[in-house]
């Protein structure tokens, strides 16, 4: 079952070798071989670990960052000297230790992930947050991680609360911090940070209520990374035992903003491969489309209705999408059938499935190699850094926000809020977010899977379920629908096609039509906003 | 000792029913379904056996689904374990625990590996 060389130690007994699940505890294990990590006890950051890994070679001739928009383009001496240029400033001019927070306020541009290896690299916290926040969500923010300095876009300053000190990036300010100075003395090369120090604070949960602060320890990233370098030694092992080339170098495609746990990660997964990472300031699909051509895309990571989109979207077939290898599905489930239709419109697209908490500093599961990304609707197996359990759910649940919140016990066991299941071969399925489930006359209703059903209708091109109040029955399962442009189908028609499909307490009993889905940056559906909506139609209706 | 997925049904069937590998999240047997009015989640142990033949047939039936499963396990010409085709497949050594599946839906909670030293 394993890899063939080298092969991972034999299961201790009583846990099961294709799932991982040990019977006596109860505990899934993961079976991945273990990553090869650092002494924890060595002082190491995350920028130290992910530079490591570049300079175990000579540095790529390929671009570490590029601008989809404008298309400028950073090399990797030019960034790891802006990266040394700019911790000697934040050191020296700004006076940064280890453990000060920064707050990074900005769209994907260029200057952030220099910004972010920079603060890191001397060990000070990097906070990324929302551009798009209200002042509020910022003084929320600030109160919580209290940083000592906030790295502002200009159009974001204004918003920010006026006791923290900001620098404007890209203002004079900032130039003189990142301006390489040979009277300034560099910042120490080895500053004293340990790995289990906090490298960076996350906000979490945007989708389902108030932001909470989540920190991630160097440890974690560093983790993350070694995990990342495993996956491709296997997949370039795999294809050299068939005979076949491995696969080249990413170039990925990022949608995903950096303040995202995800886009973070995958800033840092980039450059400790010396791959090359294209940045979005924020996500168009048609610009996606423009820049997979442009840049001769081969990685990109997308949310489901991504995939919907591109195999709906005239534009998406007329475009030479074929560099693209592999999509990263997270944010939701896949289901099979837009898989299914997807790979008979993008047939030499491998989509490798994947899932993550900010809580746990990103990948939690990933489907890895051709064989594994067939396991339609899972999420991969767990990686070789978690152990996972499966928990009754309904504890503490009606009525108790705190208990659906991804908590972490006195144990050190991190409850998320994934209504979840490892099958035989242990691969983790996720049903839904267990606050998103409807209960319907006391069942409960995951939304995905009634929204894999209508994703898969030719004649929509979007959708989403949400819990719809209702005297008698608690909640009912209510569908906004993006028609297809030319799509006539109706609300009978919508309810009908789900009915065929489901058992009848999970039928969709009301229906609206809307021109658009709203969405995170991340692509995970805003059902609180569509609850909104519904409610203040039934409103405009009495 | 797990009763077996098809609990109830006289005789020992070893083998695992091939639409194994095309199960999604979400196709269960209406019988599941009904189940899970009455317990949302039901003891470990019990349900499982899911895929696309259960959708077909009714629960009283699922033995001959089981036999069904055996007879299109050649259709199924891709595994999803890693391993190279050619090796046979490996069936659970006795002694080894049978694992919960689908039936043990609940909530992931996570914590790091503990790693041998």
């Amino acid at each position: 079952m394993a890899d063939r060389a080298p092969p991972p130690p034999p299961p201790p007994a009583g846990i099961d070798s294709r799932s991982g699940f040990c019977a006596a505890t109860r505990i899934f294990h993961s079976t991945r071989a273990p990553g090869d990590l650092p002494p924890e006890s060595l002082p190491m950051t995350a920028a130290a670990y992910a530079f490591s890994l570049l300079s175990s070679s000579t540095l790529p001739g390929r671009p570490a960052l590029v601008d989809a928009a404008t298309g400028i383009a950073i090399s990797y001496p030019s960034f790891l000297a802006a990266v040394r240029s700019l911790a000697g400033g934040l050191w020296c001019s700004l006076g940064l230790r280890p453990g000060d927070v920064a707050l990074v306020v900005a769209p994907s541009r260029l200057e952030v992930p220099v910004l972010d290896f920079a603060l890191m690299s001397i060990g000070a916290v990097v906070s990324p947050a929302n551009p798009v926040s209200t002042p509020e969500e910022y003084a929320h923010q600030v109160a919580l991680s209290r940083p000592v300095v906030a790295f502002a876009a200009p159009e974001v300053a204004a918003k920010l609360p006026e006791h923290v000190r900001c620098v404007v990036i890209g203002s004079d300010e900032y130039g003189r911090l990142a301006a390489s100075d040979g009277r300034r003395a560099a910042a120490p090369a080895a500053v004293a940070v340990k790995q289990s120090d906090t490298a960076a604070v996350l906000y979490s949960s945007g989708t389902t209520g108030r932001v909470k602060a989540v920190a991630i320890t160097h440890r974690n990233l560093i983790a993350l990374m070694s995990l990342h370098a495993d996956n491709r030694e296997k997949v370039a092992r795999e294809a050299a035992e068939a005979g076949e080339e491995p696969p080249p170098p990413a170039v990925t495609l990022l949608p995903i903003p950096l303040f995202h746990v995800f886009g973070f990660m995958m800033v840092l997964r980039s450059v400790s491969m010396g791959e090359t990472s294209v940045l979005m300031e924020r996500f168009d699909f048609i610009a996606a489309l423009r820049a997979i051509e442009r840049y001769r895309v081969t990685l990109l990571p997308a949310a489901p209705p991504v995939l919907v989109a591109m195999v709906k979207y005239e534009e998406a077939r007329r475009r030479d999408l074929s560099s693209l290898l592999v999509i990263g599905i997270g944010g939701a489930p896949l289901g099979r059938e837009v898989a299914e239709q997807f790979a008979s419109v993008f047939p030499n697209v491998e989509l490798v499935q994947g899932y993550g908490l900010t809580e746990s500093s990103g990948a939690v599961a990933a489907t890895v190699g051709p064989e594994e990304s067939k396991a339609y609707g899972s999420v991969g197996k767990l990686g070789s850094h978690l152990q996972a359990k499966i928990v009754d759910p309904s504890t503490g649940y009606v009525g108790d926000d705190e208990a659906t919140a991804a908590t972490v016990d006195s144990e050190g066991w991190l409850k998320t809020g994934d209504l979840c299941y490892f099958n035989e071969d242990g691969f983790l399925y996720i049903v839904d977010r267990l606050k998103e489930l409807i209960k319907y006359k006391g069942y409960q209703v995951p939304p995905a899977e009634l929204e894999h059903i209508l994703q898969s209708h030719p004649g929509i091109a979007d959708a989403a379920v949400i819990p719809y109040p209702d005297e008698e029955a608690g909640e009912l399962p209510m569908a906004f629908i993006v028609r297809q442009p030319g799509s006539n189908i109706t609300k009978e028609q919508v309810m009908d096609y789900v009915a065929k499909q489901v058992a009848p307490y999970k039928k969709v009993r009301r229906v609206a039509f809307v021109t658009a889905i709203p969405k995170s940056p991340a692509g995970k559906i805003l059902r609180r906003e569509l609850v909104q909506q519904a409610l203040s139609m039934g409103a405009s209706k009495l | 000792m797990e009763p077996s997925p098809y609990g109830g049904v006289g005789g020992k069937i070893r083998r695992r029913p091939a639409s194994r590998a095309a199960a999604t999240p979400y196709e269960r047997p209406p019988a599941a379904a009904a189940a899970e009015a009455e317990d949302a989640y039901p003891p470990q142990g019990g349900g499982g056996g899911g895929g696309w033949v259960s959708r077909l047939v009714d629960p009283a039936s699922r033995l001959i689904a089981g036999g069904a499963a055996r007879l299109f396990s050649t259709v199924f010409r891709k595994r999803l374990d890693p391993a190279p085709a050619p090796a046979p497949p490996k069936s659970t050594p006795p002694g080894e625990p049978v694992v919960p599946v689908r039936s043990h839906l609940g909530r992931l909670v996570l914590a790091p590996a503990v790693r041998a030293r």
